[in-house]
């Protein structure tokens, strides 16, 4: 057919191709005004992202200053884009389109940034002494030292996820001096036990591919740890016992936290170090909570195979299962030592140990009646690790650093608590987490 | 206020298309187009309002004094006022600080060097209403006698902030005069959402892997391996090219939807053969600003050979001096001088009886690097790519979570490859015409017409929903 002939029939058919044309039109507005509309259905708006674990941003008060430089408008953008009916479902959505972008067997989020050279285990510590933490922390006004818990960077593999590790060498440094020090306020008080719980990166993958990735040691940074630390700190070592027995299901693949049965092995550990027999795990009652899908899922933006994965939290609950505990307002909450997590959301499924993280937790055994009791210090890493103490101790106190405004060492005499215990992941070992830790002996 | 913001998608644009089809007659809609546009402006700090108003009035009354003593030989007189004043103000906002900087390191003057923020658009409509005046003075277009319509189409939201460079010439009939047809309603709204997709999905894919490998500060450049860096400015070239034209491709549809017909500003530049035609196929309007306003005035290339070269060297200076106040721009342009005044000279002639790929290899490379320049405002981060790519940072060829990243955006860099080319539009073009020809109603040209602004538009807005990366390159201009 040749050209004059084609344009001949396309004319022909141009009254045809309006009407199309229109329905196109008439589509595309439907869509746009219909997706305009939802947007102004200010009720549909969410008010915080479960997914992201934040507050989203609030309809902005305008003032003379931020109305005449732009803010004021600059946030009404920000928050109709933040709160954007059924945003985590949008987000959601996005996110799987995410797997056409290329291929993702392995993925990788953050910055990945180095962390310090690791000192050998009886290297100097460096001269110049930590800021005592006491100059740059108001004691009297009660403020709440709290850093959220942040992620590194997430590395994705075998579809699960791990967080590289980054020695900070002031962290661990801090983290030396600070716990000498408790050890001598603590001085024939107490006797003082100290858990590092590595991540899973350094359990589930070997050192040669840990540091192809960018991961530093967790060995050698519990080598350094542990060689300055004062003696009559008892260290309890679980790095090995978990690498043992690493083909079990010890940590989440969605989430950077252990599974309660990575730290009964902890608990194992701590008992064999105070000479006492572990309860076993039939001691417990076990309930398993499927789909939950953890912090690694949020923070690599939602991927895919993450998704497709979702871990089962397995919880053990010991023979008692009430606590109180002391919220962030001060309040006092009765709760369970393993909550029901069925109707948890698939991000908060962790939640279910020790009803999360609460600045001072208490837990009265009534099966035990010889007076034992201890204090856990700990991040939300010790929360899987807890219920297994209950078995063991008449009273097991619970102190979350990040929240805990009271002091550490007045609690211990108070309640003439005999072990304290202090639970932390590497991750804990950076001058914001151990300045908390230090605020509450000092 | 950005394009590529759900508050101006879902917003701004849906009540403005609403406002403006119920708007009765051309002098309300033009209403509803002015209002619209001047709370557009408003939303980045309402105090430049003033600037841009009073740059409107400036035109307004010169290009009238202009068109009145022409007799008494006096426009002339008049149209130096203008540049002056516009070009003043524009040296102002946009230069003080770098002059001052540079006065302040050679004579210590001024004392304190003034920190001005660049108010949105500046760059684009001094271009506008400057070309709009000497228009007027050249007589090739009447003057407007209305400032209101003088002002809607300096301030006109379609493309006041981020271009095209619309001529006062092409668009002065449509201000009062316009009308919508069906077709070019259908067109707008694909080359709308197109734009949208475009930027919301390929640019923000492609800006986020950039700026993982070619990070800001020179010492985490440092750190990145040379692979890193060679792939992490590949995908800062889509991306620069794709979040540019997708800006012009949503002026236009807008424009489109309203009755307005704005030039293309982009004609697929990574398909060229050498440095000129790029520049004859990027930023379009820039281009052919310089041409008429510059280039040609200054005696173009008809004085002589040297005459030629010295313009042609103003020329790259000005446009590359235009993208930013700083040293890195005027390099930027000043590189391109050189390729250009290589092509004409001998390069060209050369290139001719080799194989085309050979000068699109050429002309890529050259282009490639001159993205290196335009991302680094500073010597150190320059130094530290430039070595980095060829291994001199010392940290090897490729490290785990480069393979990763690139492996992870392979499919996007393909499809961003293909998308900076014609071959999706010749394909699509093809299968029309091959629809057309076979069928009386070819449905599945129709189908694909119907669903694809909206599959788009909701892409687009999966792509936008609590994207908080979403920044204009243009913007700094």
């Amino acid at each position: 057919m040749n050209t004059n002939k084609k344009e001949k029939f396309i004319n022909k058919n141009n009254a045809v191709h309006k009407r199309f044309w229109q329905i196109g039109i008439r589509t595309f507005f439907v869509f746009l005004f219909v997706i305009a509309f939802i947007g102004l259905l200010l009720p549909l708006r969410p008010k915080e992202s479960e997914l992201e674990k934040r507050e989203l941003s609030k309809f902005p008060k305008p003032t003379v200053s931020t109305v005449l430089n732009g803010g004021f408008f600059s946030d009404i953008s920000t928050w109709y884009a933040d709160t954007f009916p059924l945003r985590e479902k949008l987000m959601r959505a996005n996110a799987s389109m995410k797997k056409f972008y290329g291929i993702t067997t392995q993925e990788i989020y953050g910055d990945g940034a180095q962390g310090d050279e690791i000192p050998d285990a009886d290297a100097e510590m460096e001269t110049t002494p930590t800021p005592t933490p006491e100059e740059d922390i108001q004691e009297e006004d009660g403020t709440i030292h709290a850093e959220p818990e942040r992620l590194g960077t997430i590395y994705i593999a075998d579809n699960r996820g791990f967080e590289l590790y980054g020695f900070s060498r002031a962290g661990a440094d801090a983290y030396i001096n600070m716990m000498n020090s408790a050890a001598t306020q603590l001085k024939d008080i107490a006797t003082i036990y100290d858990i590092l719980v590595p991540t899973s990166i350094a359990v589930n993958i070997d050192q040669e591919n840990q540091q192809k990735v960018g991961s530093n040691s967790q060995e050698d940074t519990f080598a350094y740890v542990n060689g300055h630390l004062d003696a009559s700190i008892n260290q309890v070592a679980v790095l090995d016992a978990l690498k043992n027995h690493n083909s079990e299901y010890l940590y989440f693949k969605t989430d950077h936290h252990w599974t309660a049965d990575g730290a009964y092995y902890a608990y194992k550990e701590l008992m064999k170090a105070k000479g006492m027999t572990p309860s076993p795990l039939t001691d417990y009652t076990k309930s398993e909570y499927p789909g939950f899908v953890g912090s690694f899922y949020q923070y690599s933006n939602q991927s895919e195979t993450l998704k497709n994965n979702p871990d089962t939290v397995v919880a053990y609950t010991p023979t008692c299962n009430d606590l109180t505990y002391t919220n962030t307002d001060g309040q006092q909450v009765s709760g369970y030592v393993v909550s029901d997590a069925t109707k948890y959301s698939e991000a908060n499924k962790y939640l279910c140990f020790i009803c999360g993280d609460q600045p001072y937790e208490r837990i009265d055994n009534p099966n035990i009646t010889d007076g034992s009791s201890c204090v856990v210090i700990k991040e939300s890493y010790g929360n899987a690790f807890i219920p297994f103490l209950v078995n063991s101790y008449q009273t097991v106190h619970v102190v979350d650093y990040r929240y805990f405004s009271g002091n550490l060492v007045d609690l211990v005499k108070d309640n003439n608590i005999q072990d304290v215990i202090y639970v932390n992941n590497a991750n804990a070992l950076i001058e914001s987490a151990v300045k908390n830790m230090s605020r509450i002996i000092s | 206020m950005v394009f590529s913001s759900l508050f101006f998608v879902f917003f701004f644009l849906a009540l403005n298309l609403i406002a403006y089809h119920f708007a009765d007659g051309i002098k309300r809609k033009n209403m509803v187009l002015l209002g619209f546009s001047l709370v557009f402006y408003s939303w980045g700090g309402p105090k430049y309002l003033l600037l841009l108003l009073s740059m409107v009035f400036a035109s307004w009354l010169f290009a009238l004094l202009i068109d009145q003593y022409r007799e008494e030989g006096l426009s002339k007189i008049f149209l130096i006022c203008d540049c002056v004043f516009m070009l003043g103000l524009l040296c102002i906002f946009k230069y003080l600080t770098f002059f001052s900087s540079i006065t302040n390191t050679i004579f210590h003057f001024p004392k304190e060097i003034p920190q001005i923020a660049l108010p949105i658009g500046i760059s684009f409509y001094t271009f506008q209403l400057l070309s709009y005046v000497i228009d007027v003075y050249r007589e090739e277009v009447a003057p407007q006698r209305k400032f209101v319509n003088l002002l809607l189409y300096a301030s006109l939201f379609h493309q006041c902030i981020a271009g095209p460079i619309v001529r006062y010439q092409l668009v002065a009939d449509e201000i009062e005069n316009r009308k919508v047809k069906t077709d070019e309603l259908y067109r707008g709204i694909k080359r709308f959402t197109i734009g949208l997709a475009k930027k919301a999905i390929l640019a923000n894919g492609c800006a986020s892997v950039a700026d993982t490998l070619v990070p800001t500060l020179a010492k985490d450049i440092a750190e990145i391996p040379a692979a890193g860096l060679w792939i992490g400015m590949l995908f800062y070239a889509l991306q620069i090219y794709l979040d540019f034209s997708a800006y012009s491709d949503m002026a236009i549809g807008m424009g489109l939807m309203v009755g307005f017909h704005y030039d293309e500003n982009f004609n697929y530049p990574y398909i060229s053969g050498s440095i000129k035609e790029f520049w004859n196929r990027w930023h379009i309007s820039l281009g052919t600003f310089f041409r008429d306003y510059v280039y040609i005035p200054l005696g173009g290339n008809r004085k002589g050979a040297r005459r030629r070269t010295i313009n042609l060297l103003i020329v790259w200076g000005l446009t590359g001096f235009w993208h930013g106040a700083s040293w890195n721009f005027i390099f930027w342009g000043l590189y391109f001088f050189l390729f250009i005044y290589m092509e004409n000279t001998f390069l060209l002639e050369k290139f001719s009886r080799l194989p085309r790929f050979v000068s699109h290899l050429y002309a890529m490379v050259v282009v490639y690097f001159g993205w290196v320049l335009f991302r680094c405002e500073s010597l150190g981060n320059l130094g530290a790519i430039l070595k980095g790519m060829f291994g001199l940072n010392h940290n090897g060829f490729i490290d785990l979570s480069t393979s990763v990243l690139f492996q992870n955006n392979l499919y996007l860099l393909i499809f961003c490859i293909i998308a900076s080319t014609p071959l999706l539009k010749n394909i699509g073009t093809y299968i029309k015409r091959l629809d057309l020809v076979h069928y009386r109603i070819p449905y599945l040209t129709y189908a694909y017409e119907i669903v694809i602004p909206p599959v788009l538009l909701i892409l687009s807005l999966l792509a936008l929903v609590g994207n908080s990366y979403n920044p204009f390159l243009y913007f700094q201009f």
